[in-house]
């Protein structure tokens, strides 16, 4: 008896270091890749630094984000609405088209399935020269359409007047991120058991009144984290904007990581020429964070308190 | 079985550390990096990067017995010629010398020597289009402290069909630490049959250009037809506001393209009418659609493509049409004149400058040698006359366009020396006055720059012109004082 516990024990023993020993790559990397630089970054939020050389300024950088930086406050404005239209568009898109695919009377499923994830192989620069020909002024794709249908007159600037610009700038992350949240949504939606629909399907019930009443109470849980990662993920949004306008006109479209990134990176003076404020951006940076995590948390605790009342 | 699978997972987890571990920390190397735009860009749009290596000036590159010579360049168009021409150096000359040059060449030169003087890895040569690099950062010795320095320059002055002399010395020191290379100006393109079918034509039947800006807007009216429009305009280009509009607009010493109160450090720009004019275009259409979101290479392929029937570029983009982006019609260039007595001359600039580093103080003589030899070289006839068949260089040195195939040469070249020769060089301390504050000039913004950012709120009617004129007056203003404060420019030379 005595000789089992103690097999048993060694072998918990074994089986939780062989755990460990699996997971260790990812909490090395944890350590190394996410919490080393965060120490930094929170570092140097309070010194000048510029790459080569730096000194201990205290809270200015904060004090000089939240009293004088206008360009900070209105690019976060700009990636609040780049994220409300991701939502409107996204979210809605991939469900609906989710509920196509796991439809029983769809045909060659995996072919619309292949073709629905393309968009999401394809590489971000590849996507902004695309979006770009679509929505070029002179001679854009778009505006052929439009003014060959007569719906314009004359072409619409996409790209140069701010909300036709985030408005792209919104419908070319839709299109590129639109696959993996429709992944997410087949694989909840066909968690679904078809009792339920059959069930409704006797009781009377349509299409439409089935998806309110079955597929998305039962998918919420999904849906919420779905949801989460949009919102969290369109707040870090950089590359679209970078590529298709890089923030112009006039810094018109800016989104706060681009103006971030810049800072780290070196933005132009009026010469031309890049100087880095790496302390400054920590400091945006770590405001940045702190605002997506409460945003996350009052998100969370809506949610919460929405499925108590459930 | 369990023991293997204890091992295997041992194994796997150590490789994924050593993996991860690998992965971070390599030896560093210095690189500079800038986004690409999503439409193709030419050479000057900075948009080429190279790795810059550090490499200890006595570190040889494979070849044993060679003496690595490391040449940090800053021009583009440059860059992709000197490559080839200095390989084949490499594999000839090269190595009956016992030099290896190692060339690499990006457009944040400024920044990467500052790295690289900070970390004391300098390159041995630095090849820039702005002098400002080398004075703010001393990094540059005269070329009197390397062997055969003396001579090389009594040669090059000797051997020079233009005075620029003042342009070889930085302000307050009569010392040659650089050499002029060659020059370049704002310049007006346009395609010759669209001018010609629009009835714009001299005496003799050719394609006559607008002469001055006002003229610029009439045939712009004039050209703007069905699919086809008079200019277009690169907003998204950070120098387009100020070389092709603001200093095509004047800059004679008497009325300029702005003046300085050196007792009161004060900047005033003078220049209205290509302002104007540039709205006019743009506010009736007489500019390809989408200015806004246009930058320099694509507007340069519009031209390239007919769409547009003039282009304000630079004398280099002679090089674009005729290699990048072809013009498959006649065309040719001229300059501008601004009106009110600014007369525009051939405002341009002179750079590409080769200089030794101070990282050449710590080698022996016999390695300075070398060096010096690189530069004369670089310098010489062969590079020159390159660079001049390519269209990427308007050299100051005479012997260079001698040497060159007169058949390779673009009918271009030859008539941007002719202005050359007619109007000179700018002022040097002119240049000065006008680099050095703009590079002070804060602007948080990763879009065109201050100058353009704002002609844009000016061509949309959101700022009026005095506005502008206002605006710009106080950032450069600004940006004069922080470079005087920053011991960059001084007042002295000037008063």
């Amino acid at each position: 008896m005595k000789r089992e516990k103690k097999g048993k024990r060694k072998y918990k023993k074994s089986v939780v270091f062989q755990s460990y020993l699996v997971l260790s790559p990812q909490i090395i990397g944890f350590f190394v890749f996410s919490l080393y630089p965060i120490y930094y970054i929170l570092r140097y939020s309070f010194t000048d630094y510029d790459g080569l050389k730096g000194s201990f300024v205290g809270l200015a950088n904060y004090i000089e984000i939240f009293t004088s930086d206008a360009t900070f406050w209105n690019s976060l404005a700009n990636t609040f609405i780049i994220t409300g239209m991701r939502m409107v568009l996204m979210i809605p898109l991939s469900f609906f088209l989710a509920m196509l695919l796991c439809s029983k009377s769809l045909k060659a499923k995996r072919l619309f399935s292949t073709a629905l994830f393309l968009p999401s192989v394809i590489g971000v620069a590849t996507t902004a020269m695309i979006f770009r020909y679509i929505f070029r002024t002179y001679n854009g794709l778009i505006n052929n359409i439009f003014m060959d249908l007569g719906i314009l007159n004359t072409a619409v600037n996409w790209l140069g007047n701010k909300w036709t610009a985030l408005l792209v700038t919104s419908l070319m992350a839709t299109w590129m991120n639109f696959p993996i949240y429709m992944m997410y949504f087949c694989g909840a939606i066909s968690g679904v058991s078809e009792d339920l629909y059959e069930a409704a399907k006797i009781d009377g019930c349509g299409w439409l009144r089935s998806v309110f009443s079955i597929t998305l109470p039962l998918i919420a849980p999904i849906f919420k984290v779905i949801l989460m990662l949009e919102i969290t993920g369109a707040m870090k949004t950089m590359n679209t904007t970078m590529l298709l306008t890089n923030g112009g006109p006039n810094g018109k479209t800016n989104v706060v990581m681009l103006y971030l990134y810049n800072l780290f990176f070196g933005t132009t003076s009026g010469g031309g020429s890049y100087t880095s404020e790496i302390g400054y951006a920590s400091a945006g940076s770590i405001i940045l964070t702190v605002i997506i995590g409460i945003i996350t948390v009052i998100y969370l605790r809506i949610t919460k308190k929405l499925d108590e009342l459930c | 079985m369990k023991k293997r699978a204890k091992i295997l997972s041992v194994l796997l987890a150590l490789t994924m550390v050593v993996g991860l571990m690998g992965g971070c920390g390599s030896s560093s190397s210095t690189s500079s990096s800038s986004e690409s735009e999503s439409s193709s860009e030419a050479e000057e749009s900075s948009t080429e990067t190279e790795e810059a290596e550090e490499t200890a000036s006595d570190d040889t590159s494979g070849e044993e017995d060679l003496f690595t010579v490391e040449v940090w360049g800053s021009s583009n168009s440059q860059g992709v010629l000197l490559t080839e021409l200095i390989d084949e150096y490499n594999e000839t000359t090269g190595k009956e010398l016992g030099i290896y040059i190692d060339f690499s060449y990006s457009s944040d030169i400024k920044n990467m020597l500052s790295l690289a003087q900070e970390n004391d890895e300098l390159p041995l040569i630095v090849q820039s289009n702005s002098g400002i690099t080398y004075e703010d950062g001393g990094y540059n010795i005269p070329f009197t402290m390397l062997p055969g320095g003396q001579e090389f320059l009594d040669e090059w002055e000797s051997a020079s069909g233009v005075a620029y002399g003042d342009w070889n010395k930085f302000a307050g020191s009569d010392d040659i630490y650089k050499i002029a290379y060659n020059f370049g100006g704002p310049a007006l393109y346009y395609n010759e049959e669209m001018l010609i079918e629009a009835g714009f034509v001299d005496e003799d039947g050719n394609a006559q250009p607008p002469t001055t800006w006002s003229e610029l807007v009439e045939y712009a009216e004039a050209l703007t037809t069905d699919g086809v429009y008079g200019l277009a305009i690169p907003m998204q280009w950070s120098s387009y506001a100020e070389y092709d509009i603001l200093m095509m607009g004047g800059g004679t010493e008497e009325d300029g393209l702005f003046t300085i109160d050196w007792d009161e450090q004060t900047y005033t720009f003078n220049v209205t009418g290509p302002l104007e004019a540039i709205k006019e275009i743009y506010q009736n259409g007489y500019c390809v659609p989408g200015a806004e979101t246009i930058d320099n290479a694509t507007a340069r392929s519009y031209f390239a493509e007919g769409v547009s029937a003039m282009f304000l570029g630079w004398t280099w983009d002679i090089a674009v049409f005729t290699t990048t982006y072809v013009a498959d019609f006649d065309w040719d260039l001229d300059v501008l004149y601004a009106e009110d007595g600014n007369n525009y001359g051939m405002l341009c600039s002179v750079g590409s400058w080769y200089s030794a580093t101070t990282a050449v103080l710590d080698l022996t003589e016999e390695e300075q040698e070398k060096v010096m030899s690189v530069i004369e070289w670089l310098y010489g006839d062969e590079v020159g006359a390159m660079l001049v068949e390519a269209g990427v260089s308007f050299p100051l040195n005479n012997d260079h366009l001698e040497s060159a195939d007169s058949d390779a040469v673009l009918d271009q070249t030859y008539k941007i020396m002719d202005l050359l020769n007619e109007y000179g060089i700018m002022d040097v301390d002119l240049w000065n006055a006008w680099e050095y504050p703009r590079n002070y000039v804060d602007y948080d913004s990763s879009g065109a720059g201050w100058l353009c950012d704002n002609i844009l709120l000016y061509c949309q009617g959101e700022m009026t012109l005095d506005e502008y004129i206002t605006a710009a007056n106080a950032a450069f203003t600004q940006g004069l004082q922080d470079a005087i404060a920053d011991g960059a420019i001084d007042p002295a030379t000037y008063q």
